[in-house]
């Protein structure tokens, strides 16, 4: 198993799905910042003081994060941010699901229009996703970022 | 090793911030760092609703100088509109001020605060602006106008308030409580 998790490709692969999800999240949010805000401050986790601040920064830590878990630059460091932003996601989900907040996502597109059932169904594909990038976190091989005449010597 | 973990993952972060407020800076769309709290804020509605009852007149009169005496305009010439509480609803519905509900059609035909008249905001928005006159011509401009939706956490009603008080009507309030609160609090409906 430790073996199948730690393969070059499967990684790989979770890499560029993880990566691509989040580019694609992230472009919309990053071009209409003001919706996105909105849909931050729906979740009404936030003092309204914070929330464009968010807004603002979030989208471009997935897209920053994304591209960099796909190019495979600072692999670890990039898959550790996913890590969190999923986190912080599936907590904003959970609360607005269990407060039965009637709210768009804004997930991907700051314009749709879900619902509450939807919430559940983000819910699901961020525990996925999670998993994905926790599989990057543990069983990525570290040393296969250095090149191999450094590794010798380490 | 686990300090290389961390300042990736920090140097991650740190990138994504600056550069995230830097794109911000340069997107014609970008937004403050901080929002404007007024559009959330109903501090004003108990001033308004005194002003209101220590000068009651016709809501749709065009002598109605009540909310326009302090006209609240904005840096693009318009008046901005003022949120209101549910008592000041409900004390402008009893004068039958010109309710409208910026929900869509469907969820306006389940049920509606009675009189409100029905504006889509999601159709409205897009129109030009001939076309938006053309839809609220037949309203005065100076009447008193209560824009809602559901209420809770939409953001509707303040959108086509906005909208509305930019083509030049002069005392357009938001009902923030929306149906929600409406409906919570028993008052009617009409279908």
């Amino acid at each position: 198993m430790k073996d199948f998790l730690s393969n070059k490709f499967l990684l790989l692969t979770i890499r560029i799905i993880i990566g691509g999800i989040f580019i694609y999240a992230s472009i919309d949010k990053i071009s209409n910042p003001a919706d996105f805000a909105k849909a931050v401050k729906n979740y009404d986790m936030l003092p309204l003081s914070l929330v464009n601040f968010f807004a603002i920064v979030i989208p471009m830590m997935e897209l920053v994060a994304g591209l960099m878990l796909i190019f495979g630059i600072y692999k670890k460091g990039s898959a550790m941010t996913i890590t969190v932003l999923l986190l912080l996601f599936l907590v904003a989900l959970i609360q607005a699901a269990i407060r039965g907040l009637d709210i768009n996502c804004g997930c991907f597109s700051v314009t749709d229009t879900s619902t509450k059932s939807d919430l559940i169904i983000r819910i699901v594909e961020d525990v996925f996703l999670l998993a994905g990038v926790l599989i990057i976190l543990f069983f990525h091989k570290p040393h296969s970022e250095k090149i191999p005449l450094e590794s010798e010597h380490s | 090793m686990k300090n290389r973990f961390a300042s990736q993952t920090l140097f991650v972060t740190g990138f994504s911030v600056l550069l995230g407020l830097f794109v911000n800076w340069l997107n014609p769309n970008g937004i403050p760092l901080v929002m404007d709290e007024s559009r959330y804020s109903t501090e004003q509605s108990d001033k308004l609703m005194q002003d209101f009852m220590n000068n009651p007149t016709d809501t749709t009169s065009k002598e109605n100088t009540n909310l326009i005496q302090n006209p609240n305009l904005t840096e693009e010439g318009f008046v901005k509109p003022q949120n209101i509480k549910l008592d000041f609803t409900k004390l402008l519905h009893e004068k039958n001020a010109l309710f409208i509900d910026g929900r869509t059609e469907e969820e306006y035909k389940l049920g509606h605060i009675p009189g409100a008249i029905n504006i889509p905001y999601i159709n409205f928005t897009s129109l030009p602006n001939e076309k938006k006159l053309e839809i609220m011509d037949k309203y005065n401009k100076d009447g008193i106008i209560v824009v809602y939706c559901g209420g809770g956490d939409c953001e509707v009603s303040i959108d086509l308030a906005y909208d509305i008080a930019k083509l030049g009507f002069t005392s357009v309030n938001i009902y923030l409580g929306g149906w929600k609160e409406w409906t919570e609090n028993g008052l009617k409906e009409e279908r």
